[in-house]
């Protein structure tokens, strides 16, 4: 028998990745409600860095500062969904988010007004809007390039010190680097950054890691270590780390499955509790309508079970990224946007997706697809005007932008989850009023 | 490197001819260099199906070509039986297709000496569940699935372990004619490494070209034309395996009418596109159109399948090789030997056409007469030797280092590559073999030899883990490991580029997220590394 459960609410948002968190966490700020649906896989594919925006140009390269760099956005991105918010706005979402992710227990910092520099688990420098605070002295110290110690784990492959440290080298005086055996679980052969976070939350462990380390450090002033410090206190983890072993320490980023977006994952999760918007996990949506009368009604499932929900809002946010997380379906004759069908611009042939050479600086055609939207994020019909509205689309779905190329991933889906947010909520204190 | 080196015979191509010759001639005691402008079959060696020929393809059109493919077939499955998969094969033709082909074939087959047997429709679904409801007539063949790199580098390995030697990346560029007692030849060949742009000489006693589609442009070196015909033919692979026999279309040869399977993917093709010039042989986006179309007529769910690469291959082929040279110098229909002593050059011979298939076969006529220019009498032995030597190029069989990994498991080994499950252990051995053997470990070097970057990810996440076991293991140092990763994910994507929609595109997103976004590949370094942080910014 099928199992049907019936919300009604305000506000649907579609997609649980960074643009639908950022649109829910806003959402509740201003005392909307409403429901986020969809898997919260996104995450896990996050690097945990808030990037705004980190191209000065394609012939330039990465850029300190991101606002030199959106000022040019109109020369190499006409029609860019920054060129549809003010800068007041970019940084007043910026800061709303990180004080939300703050409170909640995972700090981020960053310079007021410029990109810093992370290493990565390539020893490449990242630039970044916001980090966590985890990362702090990783940017001090690649600024300052002190004795560094870089410590990686036995079996542990997506981070390995010897990588970092031979990449980092030539521009650097001293790195030494070491490998410790993590405490109880020497017996693998393969260890996984989330599994490593997952035991570091124990005092056990902390305290047994420290013992393997202590012996490692001699004359350094900072010790590097990959994002492995805890899930839901990693602050707290490093400061204990820092007291025992006397060293300045710091996170490295690493490869997917990561760590710092899962802790993102579960910010926003403990943000979002008692609050006026509710997070349905793991549901994906199965049919999508719209009618006058009833607005919109979507029926969700999860894909293992034959229980469905049947959410009726009166306004949609759509929020479901690309073609990882399926927003926006490619087969061989175009890409599509499959929940509402709705006119997706892409080059015009296929043959026209990609350019000739990978690693080109340009970019390729094919992520500049993507929903294209009236001022207020509202996707546009085939006729060019809104199709429903309250329908709004948001975050990397959006066409015009390069989030890859312009390093702007977290900045695109922020920013629009705030004007929407802004433009939704003025919008419902009109009807009150 | 020295600048010149004395040789018996040079061998310019290390495709599965030039290598095959290198080792027919190894065996018989002969000193043989080759020579590859690139590497081991990057030409139409590397590019096609892996199709070893029963030869029920060629029984309407060439019966003699058809024989010969199925003696050969039977030798290779001798002697590589490591490097074949004896799958069988089925002939099958859906509603639409000519009948009276259909009906001739088992006639033509009995006549050419190819093995058929009738199949009823039922039974062919049977063995092949992905088969079209619309298939009219089948049958069952001797068709077998090799692996070509996996051959010519058995070839080389086995060549070098008889006294032959290879350098990869050296190209021809140059031929130094002399007279001796009123006879032209070649007297000097000059050779550039193509990565350092040095250039050294050669001095053989016979020239052999085993160029491939490059061969017009080796005799050209001589003064003599070859009138070439480019024929390019694309293909593309599966992620998954899409049946257990070869499947070919029953009917004339046409295009996209075969799939193969190779171990855990399969091959579907090809085409036929004239060619003006070598420039860029790649598939076009139209050809992958229309050998989807034209294979799910056959087989549907090609139409669904997610496919992880295309490339293509040019087949050398001669125009009327009987006017060119004044008599049929066709050792057989399906490959041409020149010994260009008719053209006035004495040592230099031409080696095209052909297939995987007969690849032995040609090496043999081509050392044959290499060997008699070289007044050397001893005989060819290579369809009685194992072709087995003592490299580590079981790893470039799919499926073949988890077999390896689950029989003999290496105390804290892990696995690097997980889509085509290759462990640390592997990869350790191999490149120890390298290093011993070849100039160069690196990561495009161990994607040659290996499963390395070939799996649904296309380097993703291998890339990174052997990386980090390289620079562990202090085979590379400084920022060596960045060249290495960006060399092959800009090799990778070439291949990927026609088939990127789906969820090979996902992958392809996920991807640059990683290199691009997050690692920076795709960027020099910041200008102005040199910030000072705020912590509570």
């Amino acid at each position: 028998m099928e199992n049907k459960e019936d919300i009604h609410t305000d506000l649907v948002i579609i997609g649980a990745g960074m643009a639908g968190m950022a649109a829910a966490v806003f959402a509740a700020n201003r005392g909307l409600s409403g429901v986020v649906v969809g898997g919260a896989g996104a995450f896990e594919y996050a690097s945990g860095l808030l990037d705004l925006w980190g191209l000065t140009s394609p012939e330039t390269g990465l850029c300190k500062d991101p606002w030199q760099g959106i000022a040019r956005i109109p020369k190499y991105f006409p029609s860019h969904p920054f060129l549809k918010i003010s800068e007041l706005d970019i940084q007043a979402a910026f800061d709303e988010l990180t004080q939300g992710l703050t409170q909640s227990g995972l700090a981020y910092g960053g310079q007021a007004r410029v990109n810093s520099s992370i290493m990565t688990a390539f020893g490449t420098a990242k630039p970044t809007y916001r980090f966590p605070l985890t990362m702090a002295n990783n940017v001090t110290a690649l600024a300052e390039k002190k004795p560094l110690l870089l410590l990686d784990f036995k079996g542990l492959r997506e981070f390995r010190a010897k990588f970092v440290q031979q990449v980092l080298k030539s521009s650097w005086g001293k790195i030494n680097i070491g490998t410790v055996d993590f405490p109880q679980m020497s017996q693998r052969s393969e260890l996984f950054t989330p599994l490593v976070a997952q035991a570091m939350e124990v005092e056990q462990v902390q305290d047994k890691l420290v013992a393997a380390i202590k012996p490692l450090v001699k004359d350094e002033y900072f010790l590097g270590i990959p994002a492995i410090l805890g899930i839901n206190r990693s602050e707290n983890i490093l400061n204990r780390l820092e007291e025992s072993l006397g060293i300045k320490i710091f996170e490295i980023p690493t490869s997917p499955i990561s760590v710092p977006g899962i802790r993102l994952k579960e910010a926003f999760k403990k943000l979002l509790a008692n609050t006026s918007v509710t997070q349905l996990p793991d549901q994906r949506v199965l049919l999508a309508a719209h009618s006058p009368d009833q607005g919109f009604v979507l029926e969700t499932g999860t894909p293992s079970s034959s229980r469905t929900t049947r959410i009726q809002a009166k306004t949609c946010l759509l929020a479901t990224g690309r073609f990882l997380s399926k927003g926006l379906v490619a087969d061989r004759k175009g890409v599509t946007e499959p929940i509402f069908n709705l006119p997706v611009d892409q080059p015009s042939d296929r043959k026209n997706w990609h350019g000739t050479t990978y690693f080109d600086p340009r970019g390729h055609a094919i992520n500049l697809a993507g929903l294209v939207t009236d001022e207020n994020f509202r996707p546009l019909g085939r006729d060019n005007t809104p199709v429903h509205g309250n329908l709004y689309a948001l975050g990397s779905i959006l066409a015009g932008q390069d989030w890859m190329k312009t390093r702007s991933g977290a900045g695109i889906s922020i920013a629009t989850a705030f004007k929407t947010m802004g433009h939704i909520a003025s919008n419902q204190l009109k009807t009150s009023a | 490197m020295k600048k010149t080196k004395d040789i018996q015979a040079l061998i310019i191509g290390g495709g599965v001819t030039g290598t095959g010759i290198a080792r027919d001639l190894a065996l018989r005691g002969i000193s043989a260099l080759v020579i590859e402008m690139g590497n081991i079959n990057d030409g139409a060696s590397g590019r096609n199906h892996g199709l070893l020929h029963s030869g029920a393809r060629y029984v309407g059109s060439d019966p003699d070509s058809a024989a010969e493919c199925a003696r050969e077939a039977q030798i290779l499955k001798e002697i590589a039986p490591h490097c074949i998969e004896d799958t069988g094969g089925l002939y099958v033709a859906v509603k639409g297709d000519d009948e009276s082909y259909v009906a001739d074939f088992p006639t033509l087959c009995k006549r050419a000496g190819v093995f058929c047997q009738n199949l009823s429709v039922a039974e062919a679904l049977e063995l092949e569940p992905e088969l079209s409801k619309d298939a009219i007539a089948a049958f069952k063949v001797k068709d077998a699935s090799v692996d070509p790199f996996h051959l010519s580098l058995e070839n080389m390995n086995q060549a070098i372990e008889h006294g032959a030697k290879y350098y990869s990346n050296c190209q021809a560029i140059g031929f130094s004619l002399g007279t001796t007692s009123g006879k032209k030849s070649i007297k000097r060949v000059k050779v550039r490494n193509n990565l350092t742009g040095d250039c050294f000489y050669i001095t053989p006693r016979v020239v052999i070209n085993a160029a491939g589609a490059w061969a017009g442009m080796v005799t050209q070196f001589a003064g003599i034309h070859l009138d070439m015909i480019y024929s390019k033919g694309s293909l593309l692979v599966t992620h998954n395996r899409l049946s257990t026999h070869v499947i070919n279309r029953l009917r004339p040869a046409a295009d996209g009418d075969i799939l193969v399977p190779g171990r855990t993917v399969s091959i579907f093709g090809t085409t036929s596109v004239r060619l003006d010039n070598l420039d860029a042989i790649q598939p076009d986006f139209n050809e992958i159109d229309f050998l989807v179309g034209q294979g799910a007529q056959m087989i549907p769910g090609l139409e669904t399948t997610r496919y992880i690469r295309a490339y293509a291959g040019v087949r050398p082929l001669i125009n009327s090789p009987n006017e060119l040279t004044g008599d049929d110098r066709a050792v057989s229909r399906g490959f041409y030997l020149f010994d260009h002593s008719r053209d006035d050059v004495e040592n230099l011979l031409t080696i095209t056409g052909g297939k995987v298939t007969t690849y032995r076969l040609m090496a043999e006529k081509t050392a044959d007469l290499a060997a008699k220019k070289l007044k050397v009498t001893s005989v060819c032995t290579t369809a009685q030797t194992p072709l087995m030597s003592k490299a580590p190029s079981k790893l470039i069989e799919a499926g073949m280092s988890v077999k390896l990994w689950a029989r003999e498991p290496v105390p804290g080994d892990s696995m690097m590559c997980e889509c085509e499950m290759i462990p640390k252990s592997h990869f350790k051995e191999l490149i120890l073999w390298l290093k011993q053997n070849r100039e160069t470990a690196d990561l495009n070097s161990l994607r040659i030899h290996s499963r390395l970057g070939k799996g649904a990810c296309q380097g993703t996440f291998c890339s990174l883990r052997v990386t980090g076991f390289m620079y562990d293991e202090a085979y590379i140092k400084g920022s060596q490991g960045l060249d290495n990763i960006r060399f092959l994910l800009t090799e990778r994507f070439k291949g990927q580029k026609p088939v990127l929609w789906g969820s090979q595109l996902a992958q392809a997103e996920l991807n640059e997220a990683m290199f691009c976004s997050f690692y920076g590949l795709d960027m020099e370094p910041m200008a102005d590394p040199d910030m000072v942080e705020d912590k509570k910014g």
